[in-house]
């Protein structure tokens, strides 16, 4: 085998390990859980949980002044402060898993933590 | 020659690379569509697998939904139920095949409860106003003066004409913990026409599965936390194919007395016999039925008998079972329910 074969052989080996470890970034990616905003419906604004993630907090605009707090950490999605008139969904406290969720009907807000696809959610659905 | 292996050698690694990355590619067949609304009064979910028909399918759905809560919504200044206060004591009215079949269904559901359930509670909820701006407790006599026009057998029904008449002027019906029920069936009945075999609805806690998952799996449905306030969160699982899951609690709607300082806890579920928040040692329950009416008035009902009522009440009804939570936390199954309650909360404590 010539120096050239060698060159080849190496860069086909290394063209797979790149591809497997492509891969394998993928499929972590996908086990991760997400938090979902929506307003009306319409999805507003999302982010990826996961082990190591600094802390995220950011506010919801629901129109004409209306607003909640979210805050996002690895172990937990809440709505810290918001100006509804029932408070419901700051009362809520945390979700922590996919499939669970937060609504603020009089803003029309909805948090959800959603399943990476190589996930399987504890609930498919909650009768609440 | 060389050259030749070379080439080879490149193929061999572009093969295996297309092969690994295969194995990531998603299957074909039905796709998941999704759709989130906000509709009578709460938060609509429908979750159906389907070809690229799907989101006309969902459209659709959506469609019946807003037209169930134009006839049946009790705020809504035109629709029947609305028309049908406001004719009370005066004359009948004309409603649509589904009001009319709501109505009905309603009246079967006072009947064998003896009343619990009771649709002409509607001056009481408007007195108390807990879903409104301005909530309050109202004083003795004033819950007294209302509480006499709370009695369904004073609903009359035309089946020929399809009218409904409310016979004293000062009565009115309130379709709220039944029409959500409905709307949910009449979404699955919309899906299954149009082919679709799997599918989840979410009709603001009102669940219906249908055919279970795609994998063949049952669909796993949770019992809300009682105490989660807003938030969707469970305490327990059951596993349901085909069937509606819908619970009822003190959780969903209430005001906190804070004038009166007494931190006492006023929710939206009115008993019929005292004019007051139902009382009866529960702080949720969940019904299991094939249809969703049967089991959103179920919920209902069972909720302001209580335990032993509720539970015996449901065991006589063929394919329907119940679980009710009471305020120290235990859960309390009907017979058909035995074995088949997953609970995940090692706070509640599941009772033999």
């Amino acid at each position: 085998m010539k120096i050239g074969d060698l060159v080849v052989y190496l860069f086909a080996a290394a063209l797979v390990a790149v591809g497997l470890m492509g891969m394998y970034a993928m499929g972590t990616q996908g086990g991760d859980k997400s938090v979902v905003v929506e307003l009306d419906g319409k999805e507003v604004y999302s982010c990826r949980i996961y082990k190591g993630m600094a802390p995220v907090e950011f506010r919801v605009d629901a129109g004409n002044g209306k607003y909640n707090v979210v805050s996002v950490t690895y172990e937990e999605v809440k709505i810290k402060e918001a100006n509804c008139p029932d408070q419901v969904c700051v009362k809520s406290g945390p979700i922590r898993h996919a499939g669970q969720a937060i609504v603020c009907l009089p803003h029309r807000v909805v948090v959800k933590i959603t399943a990476g696809h190589e996930e399987t959610p504890d609930v498919d659905d909650i009768a609440s | 020659m060389k050259r030749y292996q070379r080439i080879r050698a490149l193929i061999i690694a572009i093969f295996l690379l297309g092969v690994a990355l295969q194995g990531c590619a998603r299957t074909a067949g039905p796709q998941e569509y999704r759709k989130d609304i906000f509709a009578l009064n709460t938060w609509v979910n429908i979750r159906i697998y389907a070809g690229k028909e799907g989101p006309d399918i969902l459209d659709k759905a959506i469609k019946r939904i807003e037209e169930i809560e134009n006839r049946m919504s009790v705020t809504i200044q035109d629709s029947d139920v609305s028309r049908i206060n406001s004719n009370a004591g005066k004359q009948p009215v004309k409603v649509h095949d589904d009001t009319f079949e709501v109505i009905k269904k309603a009246l079967e559901y006072a009947e064998i409860s003896n009343g619990a359930f009771d649709i002409t509670i509607y001056p009481i909820v408007k007195l108390w106003g807990i879903t409104s701006e301005h909530p309050r407790v109202p004083t003795e006599a004033e819950i007294q003066d209302k509480l006499r026009f709370v009695d369904y057998r004073n609903v009359v029904l035309n089946e020929a004409e399809k009218t409904v008449y409310l016979k004293e002027p000062g009565m009115g019906i309130d379709l709220g913990a039944i029409a959500k029920g409905y709307a949910a069936d009449e979404v699955a009945r919309i899906l299954k026409e149009e082919g679709v075999v799997h599918a989840l609805i979410n009709m603001g806690g009102n669940v219906v599965a249908m055919g279970g998952k795609p994998n063949g799996q049952p669909w796993r449905i949770g019992v809300q936390d009682p105490r989660a306030e807003g938030a969707r969160r469970h305490i327990a699982i059951i596993e349901v194919m085909d069937g509606s899951v819908v619970s009822s609690g003190d959780y969903e709607r209430y005001i906190v007395d804070i004038y009166k300082k007494t931190g006492k806890r006023y929710h939206h579920i009115f008993d019929p016999s005292t004019g007051y928040p139902a009382n009866s040692g529960l702080m949720a329950t969940t019904v299991v039925a094939p249809n969703s009416i049967d089991a959103d008035a179920l919920s209902t009902t069972v909720f302001i008998m209580g335990v032993e009522r509720g539970l015996e009440l449901v065991d006589k009804l063929e394919g329907i079972d119940a679980l009710a939570i009471t305020f120290d936390k235990k859960i309390y199954t009907s017979k058909g329910l035995k074995g088949k309650l997953i609970v995940t909360d090692k706070e509640y404590e599941l009772q033999p």
